[in-house]
């Protein structure tokens, strides 16, 4: 299983790969994913579903170190956002950032509890809406099944979010 | 497989959906259970203009919309409020799995539209006692 998502991470993580390489997202054979017209498909250029893939690996390599930047600052909310960190982390492992990323520092979380959640949650909402639209665009069906897949992990995620536990004083 | 089979197999399933979801109402007491039946109520509601959307789709494109059978298989266990709740979640899930496909096999306004119904059913899940997961609808990336 480990060998299986290595390779599919590391095939994903170079940006020179060829679209082709992104079709090894697809399904096993026994769950045939149905190709999309050849003459209804988009007019990507050749590598872009590439390029789309290694900018979701940023993005939801950055949406994590938010998460875990907020988790590190309140305390409070870390039970709160656990489920958030293991679904960035569990995607990651899908679609990686490419190598060599390199996730800019984050600004430290200051504020209340309350606002830093509430930033968050603003970020996961926006990421969510990110997928669902790159999901539309790009030319290979399982590469937009993926990340439609991952648009609804988020929608499921910030819906399932447990009741504050906190008062919003910072921790 | 083209658009507009692709887009008639969700149609077929949505026929299915709205079958068992009337048996699951009809299973339902909307007195004993009312969270439960306003649930179930709200989900045949969606599964209804989903259906209504793909038969103009496919009706749209020239094609002949998949017809409803007489009747479908419908799972065991019903004699419970969780019984009922565990098969709204089971058929939302294969819900989620249709839509997700059909994500792949379209594109354009049409995967717009899938991209959508399976956010819709991920979310719709959670009235059914069902937890978030991290491939709704693609559960295989999960198991890599």
């Amino acid at each position: 299983v480990l060998g299986r998502r290595g390779v599919l991470a590391g095939a994903l993580g170079l940006a020179a790969l060829s679209a082709c390489d992104v079709d090894d997202l697809r399904p096993p054979e026994d769950e045939p994913t149905p190709t999309a017209s050849p003459t209804a498909t988009t007019s990507s250029e050749p590598d872009s579903d590439q390029q789309i893939a290694d900018y979701v690996g940023h993005r939801l390599a950055t949406m994590g170190r938010v998460v875990d930047d907020t988790r590190k600052a309140f305390p409070r909310l870390r039970a709160r956002l656990q489920p958030l960190a293991r679904m960035h982390r569990a995607h990651l492992e899908v679609l990686p950032a490419p190598d060599g990323d390199e996730i800019p520092p984050m600004a430290p979380v200051d504020g209340t509890a309350a606002e830093a959640l509430a930033y968050l949650l603003a970020q996961e909402g926006t990421l969510q809406k990110s997928l669902a639209d790159l999901a539309g665009g790009v030319q290979s069906g399982a590469l937009a099944r993926l990340l439609a897949s991952m648009s609804a992990s988020v929608s499921q995620h910030l819906a399932a979010l447990p009741a504050p536990a906190t008062d919003g004083r910072p921790s | 497989v083209t658009e507009v089979e692709t887009l008639n197999d969700v149609l077929a399933n949505e026929h299915a959906a709205l079958y068992v979801y009337g048996v699951l109402g009809a299973r339902t007491s909307e007195s004993g259970t009312p969270d439960l039946y306003a649930a179930l109520r709200a989900s045949y509601d969606v599964h209804r203009a989903r259906r209504d959307e793909l038969t103009g789709l496919v009706a749209a494109d020239g094609a002949t919309p998949a017809p409803a059978a007489t009747a479908y298989e419908v799972p065991g266990g019903l004699e419970t409020a969780d019984g009922v709740t565990g098969a709204a979640l089971a058929l939302e899930r294969a819900c989620a799995a249709v839509y997700a496909t059909a994500v792949a096999g379209t594109t354009a306004e049409r995967r717009e539209w899938a991209v959508t119904a399976l956010n819709d059913a991920a979310v719709r899940e959670l009235g059914f006692r069902g937890t978030p997961e991290m491939f709704p609808g693609a559960g295989e990336y999960a198991d890599r």
